[in-house]
């Protein structure tokens, strides 16, 4: 596949404020990325210079092979799903859609026609008449894809599309439009600071953290090797915790753990960490070689799952359980039961920033 | 119990309200009941005498010299308004779009809107000295060499009125527009430029449509302002210069015909409301779209 947008060395400067510092990235064809990060990061910024509404400082922008750097954004061959979806208010949901078709010269009654198809594709093909404010929220956001999609864009642009819909209409809408990405074939990049957003969706997520690109890879990736506690911070919940690495033994939480040979150079004091479900709770009877003692403090109830918190010599670690049929909530323990937690040994991650001292 | 409360509450409510309701039968009602009144009357010295009749409208009808008035005044308020617009719309466009600095913003805005609180007479005579003979406007012609001698052509015409009306009203036409032009959310610029349309389709097709609330407000309050207007005409008015309150004036002055006077008066009132009317239906259908 090729790449369809490419940004190299790309810096945006707010005056004195540096709002992208430096970011060069590739999207391949047909590829859903997501920039993600908290606000202020720079993933906004970013995908408005991919959209043509901010002019980088420094780098360049290239899509579909042309250099587009100084091109306003109605030359641009990407459209853009607003955060608030910036209908307008004065036209009908036909006419919205509608709009960036007689820009092209294409004939008024093709202009019906493929604005009616679009809205069908998000099966909203009977509002054809009805005005922005007569609509939901959630059907707001569907006529806003349409209209960006009607066009045929080589690359569409959605700047945190679901943020403004409440949470289950969210996740409906998260199905919806990775439906909607499989069909259409075309090329995505998503603005979002929701990893589990991120996650669901998209091919490849990129990290942003003061607008520099911290990790970019797939979500599993992310997930299972993020490269920073930065990273393992902002996805998903982990354990951190120093240590040393002796072999095959990792000195840890004033215990010994087992981890593979290698996992992290000899001696040298990092940050370790792992997920809540990654590590077993035993009862106290079955200690054994890598198990950790450890205090159960708080439980909180999830229904299919709880989550576990344990202290380990003074260390809050939390850990989940999932709870199905043969192993329901009664099985749970008590707060203050000594227990014994065992990490599975591969699933110990090594982040990449140095431990102090 | 409820009953007594109620009772009570629309005693309160009555209390409260009496004073402005009395401010208004007594300084609103009363006196368009007696201009109503005074329109049947018969004019006769010294001044005028009960009677029911329509004379003082078909006069109003019939004598081409009313229609005349009314047509200058409409005319003149008509070009006020329109020159006031083209002025005012360029300028609330770049406060609204162009002005980025908050500080600056408003002190342009306060530029336009200032004025008001400066007697109106006042900013009207000030025309008076600029386009007078010895006035601004010559005493710079002069000094360029593209005048030799003082020039009388600039006062005491429709002209100078229309001028000097556009500088007296256009903060109303500048107060709307710009209310309206800043309501509009800057990502519906950006969408339509994303959509593919330049900055010139963009403006047709969005921010004008967009901005009609505030642009047929303005042209009301503009057209309806300098419609009643009669201290312009005085001021710098010609002798061709005199509009329908004028007309009125000198009836309940000099011509003592106070029935025909309150006949035209109704007239000119019944004129501004239809056109206050059609405005606040426009503006009504506009906001069903809009909302």
């Amino acid at each position: 596949m090729t790449d369809i947008v490419t940004l190299n060395n790309i810096s945006k400067h707010f005056g004195p404020v540096i709002g992208v510092d430096n970011v060069s990235l590739s999207v391949r064809s047909g590829e859903f990325v997501t920039l993600l990060g908290p606000s202020g990061c720079g993933k906004s910024t970013l995908l408005r210079m991919i959209g043509g509404f901010e002019e980088p400082t420094q780098g360049s922008v290239v899509i579909n092979g042309d250099d587009v750097t100084h091109l306003p954004p109605n030359k641009r061959p990407v459209n853009i799903v607003f955060q608030d979806y910036a209908l307008f208010p004065h036209m009908s949901v036909g006419k919205n859609v509608g709009y960036g078709l007689r820009v092209g010269g294409v004939r008024r009654t093709e202009v019906a026609d493929r604005a009616r198809a679009a809205l069908e594709l998000v099966g909203l093909g009977d509002r054809f008449d009805a005005k922005p404010h007569q609509l939901s929220g959630g059907q707001r956001q569907r006529v806003a894809l349409a209209r960006a999609i009607v066009r045929r864009p080589k690359v569409l642009l959605l700047d945190e599309p679901l943020s403004a819909l409440d949470a289950n209409l969210r996740e409906a809408m998260q199905v919806e439009l990775k439906r909607l990405q499989r069909k259409v074939g075309l090329t995505f990049i998503m603005v979002t600071h929701d990893q589990t957003e991120a996650l669901a969706l998209s091919d490849r997520v990129v990290v942003m953290c003061d607008g520099r690109v911290v990790q970019d890879g797939t979500p599993d990736t992310l997930y299972d090797r993020p490269s920073s506690t930065y990273v393992a911070g902002f996805i998903g919940t982990t354990n951190l915790f120093q240590g040393q690495v002796h072999g095959d033994t990792l000195h840890a939480l004033g215990q010994k753990l087992v981890v593979p040979e290698g996992l992290a150079p000899e001696g040298r004091t990092l940050t370790f960490g792992f997920r809540p479900e990654k590590a077993e709770i035993l009862t106290a009877a079955v200690a054994g070689n890598g198990t950790l003692p450890a205090t159960v403090t708080d439980i909180l109830y999830h229904g299919n799952s709880a989550r576990i918190v344990v202290e380990v010599s003074g260390s809050p670690l939390s850990i989940d359980r999932t709870i199905s049929d043969a192993r329901h909530a009664s099985g749970l323990p008590d707060i203050g039961d000594q227990v014994q937690i065992a990490i599975q040994p591969d699933r110990i991650m090594v982040l990449a920033d140095e431990a102090a001292a | 119990m409820t009953l007594a409360l109620s009772k009570r509450n629309r005693l309160r409510q009555f209390l409260v309200l009496s004073p402005p309701l009395l401010w208004t039968v007594l300084f609103m009602f009363a006196p368009y009941t007696i201009l109503v009144v005074y329109s049947f009357w018969r004019a006769q010295f010294p001044l005028a005498v009960p009677d029911f009749q329509f004379g003082n409208y078909i006069e109003i009808f019939t004598d081409p010299q009313y229609a005349r008035v009314l047509l200058r005044t409409a005319k003149i308020a008509g070009l006020v308004s329109l020159l006031a617009l083209l002025l005012a719309f360029p300028y609330a466009y770049f406060l609204a779009f162009k002005v980025r600095k908050p500080g600056l913003r408003l002190t342009l805005y306060m530029a336009v809107v200032a004025p008001l609180w400066v007697s109106y007479l006042l900013r009207a005579y000030t025309w008076k000295t600029i386009l007078g003979t010895e006035g601004l406007l010559n005493s710079f012609l002069m000094s360029t060499g593209i005048l030799s001698e003082p020039s009388s052509v600039f006062l005491y015409n429709q002209t100078a009125m229309v001028v000097t009306l556009t500088y007296v009203f256009i903060p109303f036409m500048v107060m709307p527009i710009y209310a309206a032009l800043e309501k509009i959310p800057p990502n519906l610029i950006e969408a339509s430029g994303d959509l593919g349309e330049g900055a010139i389709a963009t403006f047709a097709r969005i921010t004008v449509p967009l901005a009609m609330p505030g642009i047929v407000a303005g042209f009301t309050m503009t057209f309806c302002l300098s419609f009643g207007d009669f201290i312009s005409p005085i001021l710098v008015g010609g002798p061709d210069g005199l509009m329908i309150a004028n007309v009125i004036a000198a009836q309940f002055g000099a011509a003592l015909n106070w029935p025909l006077g309150s006949a035209l008066a109704l007239v000119m009132l019944v004129i501004v409301l239809g056109i206050i009317t059609a405005s606040d239906r426009f503006e009504r259908l506009g906001q069903a779209r809009l909302s």
